[in-house]
């Protein structure tokens, strides 16, 4: 072997692609040619000079930010494929049956719209709870009365402030014949709902039940469903399940012993 | 629970298991392909989302790092390239062969010339150098020198010619080493401090 077919061989050498009985004869060149060997240990030094430098980083933090949301687009995914297959042939004209819906309402026949809306009602309760609250008039006054009622019914305790967020409303409320606490608190425009009842009364909706994560400990049932977002958590006896149509709010920070960072 | 659910929560239990443990490569390799954390984090998650949709697709017991790499690399291709493209103003063929050796060895008498040069290289100057490659080499180099793959792999993954792979690698190593010596010169290092 010359120098010129050694050196040919240099990156496939390096880059340990190079065949046993090439590498064999490279070694036996370089074992007399010293030119051949410099160029040799100095591209090898600055391939692995190179690579050193480049596995050097990532940052953990973000890695697991990024995690949850590749796990909640799989749940995502999850979910559209469920919808598909309970969707009959003709699903396709759902749209256009709304439309036709909405007029044959305007017309009078309410009843249909009623319909619909139980869809909503029956798919998630208690987004529509807040939802509620949030457009309706909050009720400051049975504040006291409520956080009295969960400590004594519940022993649990709730922050009259969760960062710049300050409890503006809380009642009892029946939601699809389940009774629970309901509070809501606000920054300005920023709304959160948090909802208490013991775990034995409000379960984790069947359809929630795959989206579970783990985080800092905790379990999570973390769900955005059309305009909202859920995150149930189960503390002991008691359900917590927290819900805000805000997308910017960080619902962990509102979870029992901040689950949040 | 029924058949059909439980399927379903086996494939979506698999893919967890393969699939996602190679989310720190994968990302390691998007941030040095699109040059930004955020860009990067959506690259990974496109192409996380993209592998679960067709994930029946996989074969199980193939390679399944390739397989990731492959729809992560197309996407970057096809969506991610077009949006910044630069054509390449260095001419690499001006650039002669071992480059580096050239410079650093070539009429000296210190023994190991190289590692007085790479004290005038920082971490921040090797990744400036390879994100100013161009994309094409860049890729390359990338999934060559960072993820490891074999030749006949990143062709696969980047759907190119083995030649062609090779020809990339082959410029890019040559830009890469031009920069370097063009930044350890700015940092101060001077070919015969030591005579």
């Amino acid at each position: 072997m010359n120098c010129q077919e050694a050196l040919d061989l240099l990156y496939d050498i390096i880059d340990k692609e190079a065949s046993e009985i090439d590498t064999q004869q490279v070694q036996e060149h370089l074992s007399h040619c010293h030119d051949c060997f410099e160029k040799y240990k100095v591209e090898g030094a600055v391939h692995d000079f190179i690579m050193a430098k480049l596995n050097s980083d990532t940052s953990a933090p973000r890695l697991e930010t990024l995690r949850s949301r590749i796990i909640s687009r799989l749940d995502t995914i999850d979910q559209e494929r469920e919808g598909n297959k309970g969707r009959p042939p003709f699903w396709n004209m759902t749209f256009t049956l709304a439309i036709a819906a909405f007029v044959v309402v305007t017309i009078g026949a309410a009843y249909l719209v009623a319909g619909l809306f139980t869809h909503n009602d029956l798919y998630m309760p208690l987004e529509k709870a807040h939802l509620d609250a949030t457009n309706g008039d909050l009720t400051p006054a049975t504040i006291d009365a409520t956080l009295a009622q969960i400590d004594g019914d519940m022993h649990y305790q709730l922050d009259r402030q969760v960062g710049s967020f300050a409890l503006a409303s809380g009642h009892m409320e029946e939601v699809k014949g389940t009774r629970l606490a309901h509070f809501v608190y606000r920054q300005g425009e920023k709304v959160v709902s948090v909802f208490l009842a013991p775990a034995t009364q409000l379960e984790i909706p069947e359809n929630l039940r795959q989206t579970m994560v783990h985080r800092n400990g905790f379990d999570l049932f973390d769900h955005n469903c059309r305009g909202c977002r859920l995150v149930y958590h189960r503390e002991g006896d008691v359900m917590v399940v927290t819900a805000t149509n805000d997308r910017g709010t960080e619902l962990l920070d509102f979870l029992p012993g901040h689950v949040a960072i | 629970m029924s058949d059909q659910k439980a399927q379903d929560l086996a494939k979506r239990r698999a893919f967890e298991t393969e699939a996602l443990p190679h989310m720190d490569a994968l990302y390691r390799t998007a941030l040095r392909m699109t040059k930004n954390d955020s860009d990067a984090e959506d690259l990974v998650q496109e192409a996380y989302t993209k592998a679960y949709r067709f994930w029946d697709k996989f074969e199980p017991g193939s390679n399944c790092r390739a397989w990731l790499f492959k729809i992560m690399t197309n996407i970057f291709i096809n969506e991610y390239r077009s949006k910044s493209r630069t054509p390449v103003s260095v001419n690499v063929d001006d650039i002669d062969d071992n480059f580096l050796y050239g410079q650093l060895a070539q009429g000296t008498t210190e023994d190991d010339p190289e590692k007085r040069f790479f004290a005038k290289v920082f971490d921040a100057d090797v990744k400036k150098a390879i994100e100013e490659l161009p994309d094409d080499f860049r890729t390359v180099v990338v999934l060559s020198f960072i993820e490891g793959f074999a030749y006949q792999e990143i062709a696969e993954i980047a759907d190119l010619q083995l030649g062609t792979v090779k020809s990339r690698l082959h410029r890019g190593r040559k830009l890469l080493q031009k920069k370097l010596y063009d930044y350890a010169l700015r940092n101060g290092y001077t070919k015969d401090a030591a005579r």
